[in-house]
């Protein structure tokens, strides 16, 4: 089935598809299937930005997968939405860093050095 | 046996079979640098493995000598599972590093802020207590 362009998907659909992403990256981690997780990495820079470009800066739509079952939909929502919810991302990423669910707890840490050092700068 | 995710009990299968069984080694608290420093002098043990605090390809990519990438105080003996999650997490991109790999993001630069990284990377896996 083809799959709509981002720039036809409402922002439901772009945030389904986010979620899509994050599955998936999730079973690539799982299987250390890197070039596969680079790839959906990609794919997911282009949902952000498409949601980035609506009207009002619409990656806020990601807020409510901070909740979402699973870790790393909830480790990618939370570093997609820094820039427009920067305290609520902040103290996402530190509840994640400290849940020693890994990896996504690493990461998370590690975003969290990054952001104290200036080396992560979300826009 | 206490219930788990079914997330979780996939993760605990793939531990097992990975690393030949829960023998502690994943499980492991956080240990000292020193302490992760000597483990890896004393030699080699079953789900563990030497891991270098700055990746050893890279690093002789770079240019920095054998004598400084081999040497004690860049070798830590850690779970086999953990130094590959380590390892996968220099391996794929990242937001932090402007969708760089950390490993790319750390070429050029120097054995110190490779250092920083690599003990942060261990610190934040879990591995290492500062």
């Amino acid at each position: 089935m083809k799959r709509n362009s981002p720039q036809e998907m409402t922002i439901h659909q772009l945030v389904q598809r986010f979620t899509e992403i994050a599955l998936e990256q999730d079973q690539a981690l799982l299987r250390n299937e890197h070039r596969r997780f680079n790839r959906l990495f990609d794919d997911m820079e282009i949902v952000e930005e498409e949601l980035k470009a609506r009207e009002g800066d619409q990656r806020s739509a990601l807020l409510p997968l901070y909740h979402h079952d699973n870790a790393q939909v909830r480790l990618k929502a939370v570093k997609a939405t820094l820039a427009v919810a920067p305290e609520a991302a902040r103290l996402m990423l530190k509840v994640i860093a400290e849940s020693r669910q890994y990896p996504q707890a690493g990461e998370a840490g590690m975003s969290l050095v990054n952001l104290d050092r200036g080396i992560f700068k979300p826009t | 046996m206490a219930h788990q995710e079914p997330r979780e009990r996939h993760r605990t299968q793939q531990v097992v079979g990975r690393v030949g069984g829960l023998d502690g080694a994943y499980l492991d608290p956080p240990r000292t640098l020193e302490a992760l420093q000597e483990a890896a002098a004393s030699g080699s043990k079953a789900g563990y493995d030497i891991h270098h605090i700055i990746e050893k390809t890279a690093a002789e990519d770079d240019g920095f000598p054998r004598s400084m990438i081999n040497g004690p105080e860049n070798l830590v003996r850690i779970s086999r599972y953990k130094h590959w999650e380590i390892t996968s997490w220099y391996m794929t991109k990242n937001k932090d590093y402007g969708g760089l790999t950390p490993r790319e993001f750390l070429r050029g630069k120097d054995w110190a802020e490779r250092t920083q990284v690599g003990l942060d990377a261990l610190t934040m896996h879990g591995v290492l207590k500062r």
